[in-house]
C-alpha cells in the first residue's frame, strides 16, 4: 500500500496559540481516515494547512511524493487534493452543471462531457438536478454538490469537513454509502467528523487530535476505547 | 524644539482628530461588515452644520455639538431603517453602492445650500497660540482634547455599558448574539446611529481646522479608510494608533517634502497597508 | 430534443436586431454627417453614446462578471486619451493610435490591478478610489508629458466626425462581442465562480488573481481605446475631464442601472445615462449628483438587477397575459 499523504512535524502558530502542534502522520492510498477530537483541537486548521488556504509555521506536507508545503490552494487542487467545507460554500447563482464543469476544467484540465457529468451526478445522488442552482437543493443536496464538485476536479485525495453535520439519520446513511463509493473509485478520503456512527461504521482508521497534537492513532474501536481519548473529550 | 519633535507633536495632535474621524467608519464595519461610503458625506455635513451655526449665531463649533450629535444619531438610525437594513444581508456591492448614492445626494444638497465656495468658521480665539515648548494654536489643542475625551467616552461605552457590550457581541458573532437573545436589528440601527454621530463629531472638529466645501468629504473618506485598514478594523486602540501614524506621516511629508506629497501620503499608506498587511498594525504586533 | 431553447432563440433574435440597428446607423451616418447644425448634435450624441456603450460593457466584465466593483476605470480612459493625444500631436493618424492606447491602458491595469485585485470586494473598491485619485494627481504633476492642469490640445484637421464615428461604432461592436465571447468561455465560467465564492473557486483549482487580472486587462484595453477616440473627437484632453472621479462613477451607473453582469444591460444603461446627462444639463444642471445618487439608491434598494430585469418582467407578464385569464 503506497503512502499518498505524509505530514512531517506540521505546526501552525497563531501568536501564542499552537493550533496545530508538530503533527506527524502518513495516510495510505484508498484509506478512509477519520480525524476526530474535541472542538478547537485543530482539525479544520489541519485541513486548511493541507488544502493550502493557510501556510504552516513549520513542518512539511508531501503528497504523492511531491512537497506541497505552503503552496496556494489552487495549485494544491491541481496536484490532486480537493476539499469540502464545514459550512457549505456553493456557487449560489450557478447551476450544478456549471459547478462540475468549472471543477473539471480548472482542477482537472479538461471539460466535462455529458457522460462524465451523468456519472458524477449518479454517484452523488444528484441525477436530474444538473440545471438547478444551490438554492433549490436541500442542505444535504448542497453537501453532495460540494462532494461532486471536489470529485469533478479529478482529485485523488478528498478532504471532507464535517459532511454529516446537520443530516437526518437517513441522509447520514446515504452519505456513508457515498464515501464508500468514493473509496471504491480508487480515491483516498480523510474526514473530520463528530458523528461517531460514521467514524466507527465507515473508517479504517481514526486520528484523535487534542490541542493540536495527535493523542491516538489506530482503528476506530481501539481509539474510542482509549482512556486518554475519553479524557480529552470529557475532561477530568 | 527640534523639527522632529515638532513633527511628532503636531502629528499626534492631528492624529487625535483623525482617530475620531475614523471611529464611525470602523464601528459600522465592525458591527455590520458594511463599508460606509457615505461616511465622507457625514463628515462633510457635520462640518457644514458647525459652519452654519457659527455663521448664523456665532456659535463656537465645540458648543454646537449638543445640537449636532443627537441630530446625527437620529439621522443615522433613520437612514438605517429606511435603506440600509434592506440591503444588509445581501451582496456587499448593494450596500456599498447604496451608501455611495446617499453620499452623492448629500454632496448635491451641500452644493445647493452652500455652493461650492470654501466656507470657514470664525473663531474669536482663532489666532491664539499656547506655548508648550513650541507655539501651538489653541484650536488644535482644544480639538485634540475633545478628541481624547471622545475616545475615552467610547472606550468606556464599550467596556462598561450594556449597550456597548451588546455591540461587541454582535461584532464578534451576530448569529450567536441573536441566539443569546439580543435584538440584533435594533443594535445594528443604534450602531449605525452612533457611527453617524461620531462621524459628525469628527466633521465638527475638522471644521475648526480646515475650510469646508462639498468635496471636503472625499479626501477625508480616503484618510478614514487608510486609518481603518492600518488600525485593523475592529480595535479602537488600533484605530487610534493608525490615526496617529497617519497624522505624523502627513505632518512629516508637509515639513520635509511638498504639499502634493502630503495628499499622496494617505493613499500610499492605504494601498501599501491593504496589500502588504490587510490585518493592519495589530496583526503586525500579533505575529 | 430541440437544440434551440427559447433563451437561445431570443438571444439570436436580439443579435439580429442589434446587427440591423448597427447597419442602419452605418447607412444613415453619411447622411447625418454631411448636413450641418442639428445633425451635428445628433452625431455628437451618437459618438459619445457609442463610447459610453464601449466603456460600460467593458466595465461590467470586471464589476459584474468578476464581481469586483471598480471606482477607478477613468484611469484607463485617461491613459488611452493621453496616449492618443501625444501620438496625434506627433502626426500619427488616430486609427493607428487605438492599439497603443489600448495597450497602455492594459499595462496600467497590470500595474495597479496586480496588487489590488487580491483584495476582497469593498476593499478593492476603496483601493480603486485611491488609485483614481492618485492617477489624476500624477497627470497634474507630470506636466512635461501631460501638460499639467491645462492638458493637451490635438491638432485639428483630418476630416470631420466621420472617423471618430466609425471608430466608436467599431469599438462598441467590439466591446459587445468580447463580452459575449468571454461570458461563454472558460474564462467567464471561472470568473463567475470567483465572483460567487473566491475560496471555493480556489479550492477547485481556479487561479483567481490571474483570471481577474485578465478581465481587468481586457476591460482596460477597451476603455482605453474609447478614451483615445474621445480625445480625437474633442481635440482636447485634460485631467479634470478624462481622469475625473465623476467619469468613473458614470461607468458604474451605466452598468448598474442597465443591468449589471449581463451582455446588454450596460449598453442599455449607457444609452439611458447619455439621455439623462443631456436632460440634466439642460433642465437640472445643479442636480447631477443627486439624481445619480437617487438612481443608485433606487436600483440597489428595489431592483439590483437593473432596468433589463424590469423590462424582462414586463415582457414576461405581457406574454403570459392572454393565457393567464381564468375561464
Amino acid at each position: 500500500m503506497s503512502v499518498v499523504l505524509s505530514l512531517d512535524g506540521v505546526t501552525k502558530h497563531y501568536g501564542g496559540v499552537r493550533a496545530v502542534d508538530e503533527i506527524t502522520a502518513t495516510f495510505d492510498d484508498t484509506e478512509i481516515t477519520a480525524i476526530i477530537g474535541p472542538n478547537g483541537a485543530g482539525k479544520t486548521t489541519l485541513f486548511s494547512l493541507i488544502g493550502g488556504s493557510t501556510k504552516p509555521t513549520a513542518g512539511r506536507i508531501t503528497f504523492r511524493g511531491r512537497d506541497i508545503t505552503g503552496r496556494a490552494p489552487d495549485a494544491i487542487c491541481r496536484h490532486g487534493i480537493a476539499r469540502t467545507f464545514q459550512i457549505v460554500h456553493p456557487f449560489w447563482n450557478l447551476t450544478v452543471r456549471d459547478h462540475l464543469r468549472a471543477a473539471a476544467i480548472f482542477g482537472g484540465h479538461h471539460d466535462l462531457d455529458d457522460r462524465a457529468l451523468d456519472d458524477l451526478l449518479a454517484l452523488t445522488d444528484l441525477a436530474g438536478r444538473a440545471g438547478a442552482t444551490p438554492r433549490r437543493l436541500t442542505l444535504a443536496g448542497c453537501k453532495r454538490l460540494e462532494i461532486a464538485r471536489a470529485l469533478a476536479t479529478g482529485a485523488m485525495l478528498i478532504l471532507l469537513d464535517e459532511t454529516m453535520a446537520g443530516l437526518t439519520p437517513e441522509e447520514t446513511r446515504e452519505a456513508i454509502a457515498l464515501v464508500r463509493r468514493i473509496r471504491e473509485s480508487g480515491r483516498s478520503v480523510i474526514l473530520i467528523e463528530h458523528v461517531l456512527a460514521a467514524v466507527t461504521g465507515l473508517c479504517d482508521r481514526a486520528l484523535v487530535l487534542d490541542y493540536g497534537r495527535v493523542i491516538a492513532d489506530g482503528t476506530p474501536a481501539a481509539v474510542l476505547a482509549s482512556a486518554e481519548v475519553k479524557k480529552a473529550y470529557l475532561g477530568e | 524644539m527640534s523639527t522632529l519633535a515638532n513633527v511628532l507633536l503636531f502629528g499626534v495632535l492631528l492624529g487625535g482628530v483623525y482617530a475620531v474621524m475614523a471611529y464611525g467608519l470602523g464601528l459600522i464595519y465592525g458591527v455590520m461588515r458594511i463599508v460606509n461610503l457615505a461616511h465622507g458625506a457625514v463628515l462633510m455635513l457635520g462640518a457644514y452644520a458647525a459652519y452654519a451655526l457659527n455663521a448664523a449665531w456665532a456659535l463656537d463649533p465645540l458648543f454646537s455639538l449638543p445640537l449636532v450629535l443627537p441630530l446625527a444619531y437620529a439621522a443615522g438610525i433613520a437612514l438605517y431603517a429606511a435603506l440600509v437594513r434592506h440591503v444588509q444581508g445581501g451582496p456587499p456591492m448593494a450596500s456599498l453602492l447604496l451608501l455611495f448614492g446617499v453620499g452623492l445626494c448629500a454632496r448635491n444638497a451641500a452644493y445647493l445650500v452652500w455652493t461650492g465656495d470654501d466656507r470657514a468658521v470664525t473663531l474669536s480665539y482663532g489666532l491664539a497660540t499656547v506655548d508648550i515648548g513650541a507655539p501651538v494654536p489653541l484650536t488644535k489643542l482644544l480639538v485634540f482634547t475633545i478628541a481624547l475625551g471622545a475616545t475615552a467616552a467610547m472606550w468606556a461605552l464599550f467596556k462598561f455599558t450594556h449597550f456597548g457590550r451588546a455591540i461587541r457581541a454582535v461584532s464578534q458573532d451576530a448569529f450567536a448574539a441573536e441566539l443569546s437573545g439580543l435584538d440584533v436589528a435594533r443594535i445594528n440601527a443604534h450602531a449605525f446611529g452612533l457611527g453617524t454621530a461620531v462621524g459628525a463629531l469628527g466633521g465638527v472638529l475638522l471644521s475648526d481646522l480646515y475650510v469646508v466645501n462639498p468635496e471636503f468629504g472625499s479626501g477625508f473618506l480616503l484618510k478614514s479608510f487608510c486609518i481603518i485598514v492600518l488600525g485593523g478594523m475592529d480595535s479602537m486602540l488600533g484605530i487610534f494608533a493608525g490615526a496617529v501614524l497617519l497624522g505624523v506621516a502627513e505632518t512629516a511629508a508637509g515639513v520635509y517634502g511638498t504639499s502634493a506629497l502630503q495628499d499622496a501620503v494617505s493613499f500610499v499608506l492605504l494601498v501599501t497597508a491593504l496589500v502588504v498587511r490587510p490585518g493592519g498594525l495589530p496583526s503586525l504586533i500579533r505575529s | 430534443m430541440t437544440n434551440t431553447t427559447p433563451g437561445v432563440r431570443r438571444a439570436s433574435r436580439a443579435r439580429a436586431a442589434a446587427l440591423a440597428v448597427a447597419l442602419l446607423l452605418l447607412a444613415a451616418a453619411p447622411l447625418l454627417l454631411d448636413t450641418g447644425g442639428g445633425a451635428r448634435y445628433l452625431v455628437r450624441l451618437l459618438i459619445i453614446g457609442l463610447l459610453y456603450v464601449t466603456a460600460a460593457v467593458a466595465w461590467d466584465l470586471v464589476g459584474g462578471l468578476a464581481g469586483q466593483v471598480s471606482f477607478g476605470h477613468a484611469t484607463f480612459f485617461g491613459v488611452g486619451a493621453y496616449v492618443a493625444a501625444i501620438l496625434v500631436r506627433q502626426d500619427v493618424p488616430i486609427a493607428v493610435t487605438i492599439l497603443p492606447a489600448a495597450a497602455a491602458a492594459a499595462a496600467y491595469a497590470v500595474v495597479w490591478g496586480w496588487p489590488c485585485l487580491r483584495l476582497r470586494g469593498p476593499f478593492f473598491a476603496i483601493a480603486t478610489i485611491g488609485v483614481g485619485e492618485a492617477t489624476r494627481l500624477f497627470a497634474l504633476v507630470l506636466e512635461p508629458v501631460t501638460g499639467g492642469a491645462t492638458g493637451l490640445t490635438l491638432p485639428i484637421g483630418g476630416g470631420g466626425p466621420a472617423t471618430p464615428f466609425y471608430l466608436a461604432l467599431g469599438l462598441a461592436a467590439g466591446s459587445l462581442t468580447i463580452s459575449f465571447r468571454v461570458r461563454r468561455s472558460r474564462l467567464g465560467l471561472g470568473l463567475s465562480c470567483v465572483r460567487e465564492d473566491i475560496d471555493a473557486a480556489e479550492s477547485i483549482g481556479i487561479r483567481s488573481g490571474w483570471l481577474q487580472l485578465q478581465a481587468l486587462m481586457a476591460s482596460a484595453a477597451l476603455v482605453g481605446a474609447a478614451g483615445a477616440v474621445y480625445a480625437r473627437y474633442l481635440y482636447y484632453v485634460e485631467p479634470g475631464d478624462v481622469f475625473s472621479f465623476n467619469r468613473s462613477i458614470g461607468f458604474i451607473l451605466m452598468a448598474i442601472i442597465g443591468g449589471v453582469n449581463t451582455l446588454w444591460g450596460p449598453a442599455l444603461g449607457a444609452a439611458l445615462f447619455l439621455a439623462l446627462e443631456q436632460v440634466l444639463a439642460v433642465s437640472f444642471p445643479d442636480f447631477h449628483l443627486g439624481i445619480y445618487g437617487l438612481l443608485l439608491i433606487a436600483v440597489m434598494r428595489y431592483e439590483p438587477a437593473g432596468l433589463l430585469a424590469i423590462l424582462r418582467r414586463v415582457r414576461a407578464r405581457r406574454r403570459r397575459g392572454p393565457e393567464a385569464t381564468p375561464a
